[in-house]
């Protein structure tokens, strides 16, 4: 086996290794009772592998953790419409990502995940909006923003502490992002 | 930018949202009739301050059936066949609180004001 088909094997098991992984938590938090009676407040451990796998794979494997994880995790646990949400949030949330990388560098990915989990938020209260068509339920983006930035900073932590680990042991390799700007000052 | 740079950024926008919510929810539901929607269509209009008899309505959608229990003075999902059951645990709803919302079964439960126009601004 040459050498390029061995790392094209390992990269397309890290990733179904990580989608399966993020379907399992997938499963298991939505089963916890809910922290808040507010709809929508979770903890969103699942995110910590799509980040995980956009430094540790590439942009194109972590959206396929991410799709896989949603697709899978929803027709395990909810009802339909609950994939629509998921989807609309996990996607607006990816697309920021992308660009959050080239803007900060790796050692504040804790940054990354706050204001991605504020995305994702936007993402899944436009979608409620559109669905109910009742203008109201923006009222609730100002409480899941507050949750989704916790949240977001805890998975960001957790997958950059994981990720640092990883790559200092030899098991993965970091992926380095080009800047969009030259940044002014260092982190 | 700097770690503490982010950290008061995140600290505001918080506080920010914090503020928003809190001034924002006694700005609704101030009327006394409870209107109920389902896929962004009126479905019931209830005049809780006239009502006499407690009311059942049961809705049916994707996710199964809402059983919203109408009485003098409130209102409430008594039952819901979805998962998370965010409705249910609403509880009644209260005046200067937030709408009752069954995201699964897209219905929407609040209260508006005129109690005697029926036919006013739903569309």
């Amino acid at each position: 086996m040459t050498e390029k088909q061995d790392k094209k094997i390992r990269e397309l098991t890290l990733t179904a290794v990580l989608a399966s992984a993020a379907v399992i938590v997938n499963v298991i938090e939505s089963s916890l009772p809910p922290l808040t009676p507010v709809y929508g407040v979770r903890l969103g451990l699942a995110n910590v592998f799509t980040l995980f796998a956009i430094y540790a794979l590439g942009r194109k494997q972590a959206l396929a953790v991410l799709i896989i994880r949603i697709a899978l995790g929803n027709l395990l646990t909810g009802q339909a419409v609950s994939l629509v949400y998921s989807l609309s949030g996990g996607l607006l949330a990816y697309f920021a990502m992308l660009v959050l990388i080239r803007l900060i560098p790796f050692e504040q990915l804790w940054v990354i995940g706050g204001i991605s989990a504020v995305f994702h938020n936007i993402g899944q209260i436009t979608v409620a909006v559109a669905i109910t068509q009742t203008a109201e339920i923006i009222f609730y983006l100002p409480l899941l923003v507050v949750s989704g930035v916790i949240s977001g900073i805890l998975t960001g932590t957790a997958s950059c502490l994981v990720l640092k680990n990883l790559d200092k042991a030899g098991y993965v390799k970091i992926r380095h992002y080009k800047k969009l700007h030259k940044s002014e000052d260092k982190g | 930018m700097k770690n503490r740079t982010w950290i008061i950024i995140f600290a505001l926008l918080i506080t920010l949202c914090i503020c928003l919510y809190a001034f924002s929810s006694g700005m609704f539901l101030k009327g006394s009739t409870a209107v109920i929607y389902q896929d962004g269509r009126l479905v019931e209009k209830i005049n809780l301050d006239t009502l006499t008899d407690s009311r059942k309505i049961v809705l049916t959608g994707d996710a199964g059936e809402n059983v919203i229990i109408a009485e003098k003075g409130s209102i409430k999902m008594l039952s819901a066949q979805c998962a998370d059951q965010v409705c249910v645990n609403h509880g009644e709803l209260k005046k200067g609180g937030t709408p009752i919302v069954c995201l699964p079964n897209k219905i929407v439960i609040r209260l508006e004001e005129d109690a005697s126009e029926y036919d006013g601004k739903t569309g």
